[in-house]
């Protein structure tokens, strides 16, 4: 078995992660899935919707094994909060 | 109940025990984070040495209101006993406990250098 890498840089993977959410998978699931997570394959554009991140990213990776997966919360720019986040110094 | 004690840098600690890609368990120190609302946040130096395996990406914000673009994997870690597979958030900081991963669960921090951490099961209203 392979090891999935990431196969684009960080800003790269949030731009075309951005672009397809935006064009193709935001009118499909907006309505009625606030805060649920999406989970896009950039290469196929192929996507799935669940509440769990973990069933999201399976069932996506089901059928593409080796997706590089962006994930984004539905109704907010954020999957994430880090609160007091600081590096140790 | 999972317990754990605050230190002296006012940081309520308590102990897990994150199941590595060789299968073994390495028990490692986190801190309870409230403002933190992922499960487990870990530094990339941890991540290599338990050797877990990329999953995904995604966009959070920072305490500081900048955003940024972060890598998730995902690990096995027994939580209350139970084992659990979690999303690992990486980020430049001490290992991080988040509220997905205390939800279901009552926090009671005893606040002082050596209080007690109580992390206990309650059924929700």
């Amino acid at each position: 078995m392979t090891t999935k890498q990431p196969r684009y840089s960080k800003e790269e993977f949030a731009r075309l992660g951005d672009e397809i959410y935006e064009s193709q998978v935001r009118p499909q699931v907006e309505a009625g899935n606030y805060g649920k997570i999406v989970a896009i394959d950039l290469e196929t554009g192929d996507f799935e919707v669940d509440a769990s991140e973990i069933a999201a990213c399976d069932r996506l990776e089901a059928t593409h094994p080796d997706a590089q997966i962006w994930i984004v919360r539905i109704g907010s720019g954020y999957v994430r909060r880090f609160g007091g986040q600081t590096k140790r110094i | 109940m999972i317990t754990g004690i605050v230190n002296r840098d006012f940081e309520p600690i308590i102990p897990l025990s994150v199941y590595g890609a060789d299968g073994k368990t390495y028990i490692k120190n986190a801190i309870v984070d409230t403002g933190f609302n992922g499960w487990l946040s870990l530094p990339p130096n941890l991540i290599a040495q338990l050797n877990l395996r990329w999953k995904r990406r995604g966009r959070a914000i920072l305490g500081d209101g900048s955003e940024c673009v972060f890598n998730i994997y995902e690990a096995m870690l027994v939580w209350d006993g139970e084992l659990l597979t979690i999303p690992v958030d990486e980020a430049d900081s001490e290992p991080l406990v988040g509220m997905s991963l205390m939800n279901g669960y009552q926090l009671v921090v005893q606040v002082f250098p050596g209080g007690l951490v109580e992390l206990s099961k309650v059924s929700p209203v």
